[in-house]
């Protein structure tokens, strides 16, 4: 009786407008449709009291739907018996906590439960069955350990090595990496990821650091109230507007530029230009580019200056980061030169600023204009800083040029090296 | 040892070193009493019963003594496994086979077919069929209390199992406050007591609901394994935690009516005897029931011998001496597990 999708995969567990939770008139889980495919890692995500856990206790028999039906290969699971279904889907809850002094092994020989009848003992196929799944998890010398005197990351994998033991062809984890340190988070994902793949499991883990399931989920469910609001491979889901809208947090989406796949970053706090409390803090003009203006561009907006900044190209990351962080800048076109009328909004932005910062970006002929901005405006008495990093400091890429104009910025200028140490100037210019 | 290897060892211990107690227990029962027989002799009439060679007239060990210790077997057989059970059921260390309200329920109806007199009529048996039923009317009680949605909550149980129990209590103590004359006649459902009327009918009545409950506990032991873990995890091991939970209670309730309904509250027997097997044969509840049960007969035959033989003719009650022996025993257990 399975189910075939189009794809020609066997669907194994099948949640069909479920609608479930603890009390009628209020549903945690709203009309949620979803299949659990075999050999294929899936990780429901979502912010706290969207429905994840619950999600996994109405799939897993345990919670029964206000409405809609599960089904296991094509059959109500509310119509298979406890023992049977044990036999197909095993959990591993959040908390793993056993309350008596077993050891390691004996732990998981009781998910051989299911298996075993009753009023018979386990048999040496059941105890080989059991050790086998510790040694799976890389657990095998813990058979004799007390659970009670192992690690949280040892107690994790003999719990999952107990849900290996019932021989599942569906596992489903309830914040597997919860209360684990980055190893044993990795460990343990990478061994379920595994299992996934070798035994051709069908795997649904409750995640709830969205990189580590961007990172190693085939496929992510994201719940928001009780919804599914996105399912899909983990770069066509994870979009910063995704989060923004899910999770109400601002975060920025890049790739990993070794994996393809996505994770979060926190972006910056927005820079609010008509913030009444910064009307009096000085206002910075910094003259930057290829991501050399980032660090004292953040810096300055989380300190409460105000912040102007130009001209960067479009797709630079200091043009982005400016475009994130709301900073009004002048912008060229990607890998233009810096045309005449960019130049003069970034020379009347430069007139109007306090104070002009130039970091260290490589001077080349297209924006050999922003270093003659921050020259005008010295000659109009701002203050000037240049910006160093402390590294060799030959920027220029004009053929003699820009070097010399630089020369000429430098003699009045102040050099000064490091974000932190430019910051203590600026505020000394405000008080 | 390997855990198949381990189990098996103890099940044969837990089986065979209390049985071996038991036989003992059983032979220093029959040789003790206010009348004394010689061993022997004790021997010879219990061969000749059996053997259908006794003639009409009374006998002490036949009649008497050996019922007695029987009953005082089962009843410890199953007040010590069905406190193992529901220790592991309801994951609380101070939870006994009263703790659903059974004995106070029980008490009550005794209390009140004395007080109405029914002790002389049909042999006195409206007596501990009273005390079945209200034993059983309030552990209904205390279930419809603690079920909420279809499911029994496992903490609302043991409250609603006090609270109910005082007031049964409350009640038994101010019928007793009306009926002075009576208080003698119904001190032994209070302080328990194997001297039944009637003792084989008593034997038959509480065996063979005995051995049902143990028999029944017996095939739940493995689910009860699993259920240690939580509902949760046991329901994904297979168990369905809300029939485990009717099947033990229901189970033990039936049992302990019997037990309270055939020789009275007899305390502490249900509480320190899972107690002092989970030391000795750990959490899997397979040798943990078989040891209990064994004990627990071990217990209270003894109990029952001290009962007669402590100060003859006169008897003590027998739930004085499982308490008097039961509280430091129970101490030491106690501070035996801090170290």
């Amino acid at each position: 009786m399975d189910s075939v999708t189009g794809a020609g995969l066997t669907i194994m567990l099948r949640l069909c407008d479920v609608t479930a939770g603890y009390r009628r008139d209020r549903p945690v889980l709203r009309r949620v449709s979803l299949e659990i495919l075999p050999g294929e890692m899936t990780g429901i995500v979502g912010p706290n009291g969207s429905g994840k856990t619950t999600l996994v206790r109405v799939a897993s028999r345990s919670l029964p739907p206000i409405s809609g039906t599960v089904f296991l290969d094509g059959a109500d699971i509310w119509r298979i018996t406890a023992r049977g279904f044990a036999r197909q889907v095993a959990v591993v809850p959040q908390d793993t906590l056993v309350p008596f002094d077993l050891s390691a092994l004996e732990v998981v020989l009781l998910g051989r439960h299911p298996h075993v009848g009753r009023l018979h003992m386990e048999t040496r196929g059941d105890e080989d069955a059991a050790m086998a799944a510790l040694e799976m998890v890389g657990a095998g010398h813990l058979a004799r350990r007390s659970v009670r005197r192992i690690s949280g990351g040892e107690r994790q994998r003999v719990a999952i090595a107990r849900a290996l033991a019932q021989e599942p062809r569906v596992l489903l984890l309830d914040e597997p990496t919860a209360h684990l340190d980055l190893a044993h988070q990795t460990e343990v994902m990478s061994l379920v990821v595994r299992l996934c793949r070798d035994r051709g499991i069908a795997v649904a883990a409750v995640l709830h650091d969205l990189n580590l399931a961007a990172a190693w989920c085939q496929r992510l469910v994201v719940l928001a109230e009780g919804r599914v609001e996105a399912d899909g491979p983990p770069s066509a889901v994870l979009s910063e507007s995704l989060v923004a809208h899910v999770w109400n947090a601002r975060m920025w989406v890049r790739r990993n530029p070794l994996t393809g796949r996505p994770f979060l970053l926190p972006a910056p706090p927005p820079y609010e230009a008509d913030r009444h409390e910064t009307g009096d803090r000085p206002l910075v003009h910094v003259i930057c580019g290829g991501g050399s203006g980032g660090p004292i561009l953040s810096a300055l907006v989380h300190e409460g200056f105000r912040v102007t900044c130009g001209v960067v190209n479009v797709g630079d990351s200091d043009e982005e980061l400016c475009r994130a962080m709301n900073i009004p800048h002048a912008a060229e076109a990607p890998f233009s030169p810096v045309s005449p009328e960019r130049s003069e909004v970034n020379r009347r932005m430069a007139l109007d600023a306090d104070a002009v910062v130039v970091t260290p970006f490589c001077v080349g002929p297209g924006n050999l204009d922003n270093v003659r901005v921050a020259l005008d405006a010295q000659k109009a008495g701002r203050p000037v800083f240049l910006l160093t990093d402390g590294s060799p400091e030959d920027v220029d890429y004009t053929g003699g040029e820009g070097r010399a104009l630089l020369t000429e910025l430098q003699t009045r200028a102040e050099r000064i090296q490091g974000v932190e140490n430019l910051l203590n100037r600026l505020r000394a210019l405000s008080g | 040892m390997k855990p198949r290897a381990a189990l098996r060892t103890r099940l044969t211990l837990a089986a065979a070193v209390p049985a071996c107690l038991l036989v003992a227990c059983f032979f220093a029962a029959l040789w003790t009493g206010a009348v004394g027989v010689g061993p022997m002799e004790a021997l010879g009439q219990v061969a000749s019963h059996l053997s259908g060679e006794a003639g009409p007239e009374t006998s002490i060990i036949w009649d008497l003594r050996l019922p007695r210790i029987l009953l005082a077997a089962v009843v410890g057989a199953v007040l010590a496994a069905g406190g193992a059970a529901l220790q592991g059921l309801l994951g609380n260390p101070l939870a006994e086979p009263y703790t659903a309200g059974v004995s106070s329920g029980c008490v009550l109806g005794a209390s009140l077919a004395v007080i109405l007199g029914l002790d002389s009529v049909a042999g006195g048996w409206p007596v501990p069929a009273a005390a079945f039923l209200t034993g059983l009317a309030a552990v209904a009680l205390v279930l419809a209390l603690a079920r909420r949605s279809g499911k029994l909550d496992v903490n609302t149980f043991l409250l609603a199992g006090i609270i109910v129990g005082a007031f049964f209590w409350a009640v038994t103590t101010f019928v007793l406050s009306l009926a002075r004359e009576d208080i003698a006649r119904i001190f032994m459902w209070l302080a328990g007591s194997f001297a039944a009327p009637y003792p084989w009918d008593y034997l038959k009545m509480a065996s063979v609901i005995g051995l049902l409950c143990l028999a029944g506990l017996f095939w739940n032991a493995r689910d009860l394994n699993a259920f240690a873990l939580g509902e949760d995890q046991a329901r994904s091991l297979g168990v369905e935690p809300e029939r485990l939970k009717a099947m033990v209670i229901l189970l033990t309730t039936l049992g302990t009516a019997a037990c309270v309904s055939a020789a009275g509250v007899i305390g502490f027997a249900g509480l320190i005897v899972p107690h002092g097997m989970r030391r000795v044969f750990g959490p899997d509840h397979r040798p943990l029931l078989v040891s209990s049960a064994l004990c627990g007969a071990c217990l209270l035959v003894l109990a029952d011998a001290l009962a007669r033989g402590l100060a003859p003719p006169r008897e003590v009650p027998v739930g004085v001496i499982t308490s008097i022996i039961g509280a430091p025993v129970f101490l030491w257990i106690l501070s035996r597990g801090r170290a």
